[in-house]
């Protein structure tokens, strides 16, 4: 699957949900997506730093400059308040709907 | 907490963008680093690992440019963009940009201007509290008799007062001015005054900026002799002291207490008046014994409607006409309507004529961007090739209109600011409001809007040509297409065509009303104001109690004024013709026993060689002489009008007329009529009284000197000063400035008329000139065929003169019905002509289909000139 086949709002559960146990900075972010993925889904920054502009600009996630794994400045993401509740709630959205989808799949 | 997050995330978009950006960038380049890294841990080269690496991440640039224009913001810098586009590219064809910003100027400058006009005039409101619930009060005799608008009297406002429940308070205001020699440091100074009842200010619901109204009993004996000033001359005269109330001033020689200031903005009844004195009623008033003119403003109870106070007052004046004047009616009428009552037919004619200018204005711009906008289509296709959407290509399209209108507009507005202050300055006598005029802020919401009007339908042709346009706009409109764009050519001509039908109502209203003044040009006055000087004086009663003294006063102004060389007569009349009326009613004795009242007739007192210095003649009889004294039997002079109706085929001579109640004065002589109203009117005869028999403490001196009159001015005004030093002589002027000034709106109105019919006139033969001329270099190829197959030149260029021709055609019968149907606009303006007169609207016809022809005729001629060996050849 192309990483722009990934519909808008699940890219953002994604971003989300890699943050939320400790902040990670972009390319780390797309690392552990892919990694968890099995190499399944790529995030290309393409899409990956207009989403997490987007997900700054609507307060879900906030970022500040820190000192990356090889002493380099990098741009760390992490989950604001309102950003794990608004994960809670997308994942429980997603995972109805990924539910519904297999039942649909499995019975039809 | 998430609500701060998201703010300082769309202020650092607002703000910080290049903040924002630079954070944007330094990531990405370490996203490809870590990348890179990656790369070469997996075992690749640098350089390899460095390209896997950008293939894999893609490009900056595009995830800069996603990111950008998701920001909050984006569209407002991307129209920013776009303007700036768009003002590149005008700033390179200046004289396309030039011609829009001219047409934009032109048609919202026009608006503006006259529309200050208008609102100041007749839409602001009136500085009174709740000027909605005033009312005037006037008798009328009927339409029939012209007489619509008569000044009641104090008795009957007494009257109305007791039987009325529909007013709160009715305030009266002396018709004529009371005149007020202020005598204190430096030349004597006369000041208009106003005489008003002691509730006027309460009715009017103004109250003095500093001091008191009037006392209930103010003008009662005690309590005479107390004034209110005005803003302006408390500022002149008193340098702005407040302690100046309570003190008390020289006025005509006695002491007046000065109880209150006025606001600047109170202006009452006109701007004129300075000061207001209570009205002192004659007890014989009160009887109807003698008659003074009151102007009547009522204010209307709370909750009773304007028709209901109507209707109570129609059933009381009709009980009370029925003793008095059994045909009179009374008229109610909101005050405002009032004030502008005069002016309101040449304003809004103006505004019409100033919107279709604008109209005008308008479609010329949309065939001016839709002619830029068709050049540009190959340009259109080439962008829509590459990947622009559609409407971005509209958005572009637009972008150019936008700075011509806001430049264009903000000239206009500039520019009509400039009009309008002149206007003001020039200042026709009787415009009323004029002080309030000015380009304020309704004015300019007003040009705003119609801003954007003009923008939407100057945009629509290059918006929808943007849109049309397709890939292969590119290949046809260069290639080898024989015609082009019948639906956009079509498009264009109906927006000449409607350009000329809106200037055919405009031309067809400055026809008429140039034929009017050419008309008035010609009509006789019955006195010859060439060569004559007036001077205004005044004798007050303090020093010149009786009129014996007063008339005697004159004759010493006289003899002194004649004994100057070079003045040949010198005569006195209480009021020059052409600036204002001062009616009467009459008894005339038709023959003996039967006796005909005259409602009005102009009434002037004068002194014998009035008749001689304005050279009007004297058909029978004899004027005035110094025997005609205040014991001599009374006498009158008629003019011929009267004589000719009242004694048909008989002399007038002899016979009797009075005042209506008065004594009987016998005819001993018939002079000429004039024009004594106005020029354009000449509603009453007149007659004249000797000033000896009936006197007057405010003349005017008129002279006439052998050449040059107004040289004489300066010996006149020092002999009128050296009889009495104290009396103020004022507003001289040339007899012929007076005739002028009479005319100065009228002339005002036709002047801008004929501007806007001019200016539409040359945006019209742009208009056309422009669509034919185009029309020719798109069909350059066709002509080109046409003559090789054996088409004459003449053939061609009747090809394209006919063009241009139904243009003008189609356009100009849509307007002369438009005319026709607006003519009835014209009915107060015309003179000497009928709204429709044939002769203007053929003229104007003419003129725009003669124009039209000569805006075709350029490009027929280059039509005519086509080789078609070079035309074919070259494509």
């Amino acid at each position: 699957m192309k990483p722009t086949d990934l519909v808008q709002g699940t890219l953002d559960l994604l971003i989300m949900r890699t943050i939320a146990a400790e902040p990670l900075h972009g390319w780390a972010i797309a690392q552990r997506i892919q990694l968890l993925s099995r190499d399944v889904l790529q995030v290309n920054q393409g899409s990956l730093y207009p989403a997490l502009q987007r997900l700054e600009r609507q307060g879900w996630v906030v970022a500040d400059w820190g000192t990356s794994e090889h002493n380099r400045r990098a741009r760390f993401y992490r989950l604001t308040a309102a950003g794990k509740r608004r994960l809670l709630v997308e994942r429980a959205d997603w995972d109805r709907l990924s539910a519904a989808i297999a039942l649909v799949l499995r019975n039809a | 907490m998430r609500l701060f997050y998201r703010l300082a995330a769309l202020a650092r978009a607002l703000v910080g963008n290049a903040r924002v950006d630079a954070d944007l960038a330094e990531e990405l380049r370490f996203h490809v680093q870590r990348e890179t890294e990656a790369n070469i841990a997996r075992g690749l080269s640098p350089e390899r690992a460095y390209r896997q690496a950008r293939l894999t991440v893609g490009s900056v640039d595009a995830a800069l440019e996603t990111a950008r224009d998701q920001r909050p913001g984006s569209l407002f810098r991307q129209l920013g963009r776009d303007m700036r586009f768009g003002t590149r590219l005008l700033a390179k064809s200046p004289a396309f940009a030039l011609a829009g910003l001219t047409v934009v100027a032109l048609g919202i400058g026009a608006v503006a201007a006259i529309f200050s006009v208008v609102y100041g005039v007749m839409l602001r409101p009136l500085p009174f509290r709740d000027p909605g619930r005033l009312v005037s009060i006037w008798w009328s005799r009927g339409p029939s008799t012209g007489l619509t608008r008569m000044y009641p009297s104090a008795a009957d406002v007494i009257e109305w007062r007791q039987s009325t429940r529909a007013f709160a308070g009715i305030g009266l205001v002396r018709s004529s001015i009371q005149n007020m020699n202020l005598v204190g440091a430096g030349e004597p100074e006369r000041v208009a005054g106003a005489r008003v009842s002691s509730n006027l200010l309460p009715v009017l619901g103004v109250l003095p900026a500093i001091g008191r109204v009037f006392s209930p009993d103010a003008g009662q004996p005690g309590d005479e002799r107390v004034v209110i000033l005005s803003d302006a001359f408390w500022r002149r005269q008193f340098a702005g002291d407040p302690s100046i109330v309570g003190r008390s001033i020289q006025l005509n020689g006695a002491p007046y207490a000065v109880i209150g200031v006025m606001p600047p903005e109170f202006q009452y009844p006109s701007r004129d008046y300075q000061l207001w004195l209570p009205i002192v009623f004659n007890p014989r008033e009160l009887t109807r014994e003698l008659t003074e003119n009151y102007a009547v403003v009522a204010r209307l109870r709370p909750g009773v409607t304007f028709e209901q106070a109507d209707a109570e007052m129609q059933a009381i004046a009709k009980r009370h006409a029925a003793e008095v004047h059994p045909t009179w009616r009374v008229v109610l009428e909101p005050v405002l309507e009032n004030a502008v009552h005069d002016v309101r037919a040449p304003l809004d004619v103006l505004l019409a004529a100033s919107f279709c200018l604008l109209l005008i204005a308008c479609l010329n711009l949309s065939n001016l961007f839709g002619a830029r906008a068709a050049s540009r289509s190959a340009e259109y296709s080439l962008r829509l090739a590459l990947g622009a959407s559609r409407g971005r290509l509209v958005a572009q399209a637009i972008a150019e209109v936008v700075p011509i209108l806001a430049v264009g507009g903000a000239l206009g507005v500039a520019a009509a600011n400039v009009g309008v202050r002149a206007f003001v300055a020039a200042s026709p006598p009787g415009v009323p409001r004029l002080e309030s005029v000015a380009v304020n802020t309704p004015v300019i919401l007003l040009s705003l809007g119609m801003l954007v009007v003009t923008g939407l339908i100057a945009s629509l042709t290059p918006a929808i040509q943007a849109w049309r346009s397709d890939f292969t706009a590119m290949t046809k409109e260069g290639g080898r297409a024989v015609t082009t764009g019948r639906r956009r050519a079509d498009a264009r001509r109906l927006g000449v065509a409607l350009q000329i039908a809106f200037a055919v109502p405009l031309l067809v209203g400055a026809c008429l009303l140039i034929r009017s003044s050419l008309a008035l040009a010609g009509v006789e006055l019955g006195f010859d104001p060439h060569g004559v000087e007036s001077f205004h004086v005044a004798a007050p009663r303090s020093k010149y109690p009786t009129d014996a003294d007063v008339a005697a006063y004159y004759d010493r102004l006289l003899a002194r004024v004649r004994a100057i060389p070079g003045v040949t007569n010198a005569g006195m009349v209480n009021r020059l013709p052409l600036a204002g009326n001062q009616t009467m009613s009459i008894d005339v004795e038709r023959a003996p026993g039967s006796i005909v009242e005259i409602d009005a007739v102009d009434s002037r007192p004068v002194t014998p060689d009035y008749f001689a210095t304005l050279r009007i003649p004297l058909r029978a009889g004899r004027t005035f002489t110094s025997r005609d004294g205040a014991q001599a039997s009374p006498v009158v002079i008629v003019d011929e009008r009267l004589a000719r109706t009242m004694w048909p085929g008989q002399s007038a001579l002899g016979k009797r007329v009075r005042f209506t109640g008065g004594a009987w004065s016998t005819v001993i002589g018939v002079v000429g009529h004039i024009r004594a109203t106005s020029v354009d009117e000449d509603p009453r005869p007149q007659v004249y009284w000797s000033h000896h028999q009936v006197t007057q403490d405010r003349m005017v001196l008129v002279m006439r000197g052998g050449g040059s009159a107004a040289a004489l001015a300066e010996p006149v005004v020092d002999a009128i000063r050296s009889v009495d030093r104290d009396q103020p002589v004022y507003e001289v002027r040339g007899l012929e400035s007076v005739v002028a000034r009479s005319l100065v709106r009228r002339r005002l109105t036709t002047t801008l008329i004929s501007s806007f019919g001019a200016i539409a006139l040359i945006l019209a033969a742009v208009g056309i000139y422009g669509v034919v001329a185009y029309g020719v270099t798109q069909r350059r190829r066709e002509f080109g065929i046409r003559v090789a197959l054996g088409a004459t030149r003449g053939d061609v260029s009747r090809l394209v003169l006919r063009e241009g021709a139904s243009m003008a055609l189609i356009g100009s019968t849509a307007g002369l019905v438009a005319a026709f149907a607006l003519s009835g606009m014209m009915r107060n303006l015309v003179f000497g002509i009928a709204p429709r007169d044939v002769v203007s609207f053929f003229a104007a016809t003419l003129t725009l289909l003669a124009v039209a022809v000569v805006s075709s005729y350029v490009p027929a001629r280059r039509a005519s000139t086509i080789d078609p060996a070079v035309t074919l050849r070259a494509e």
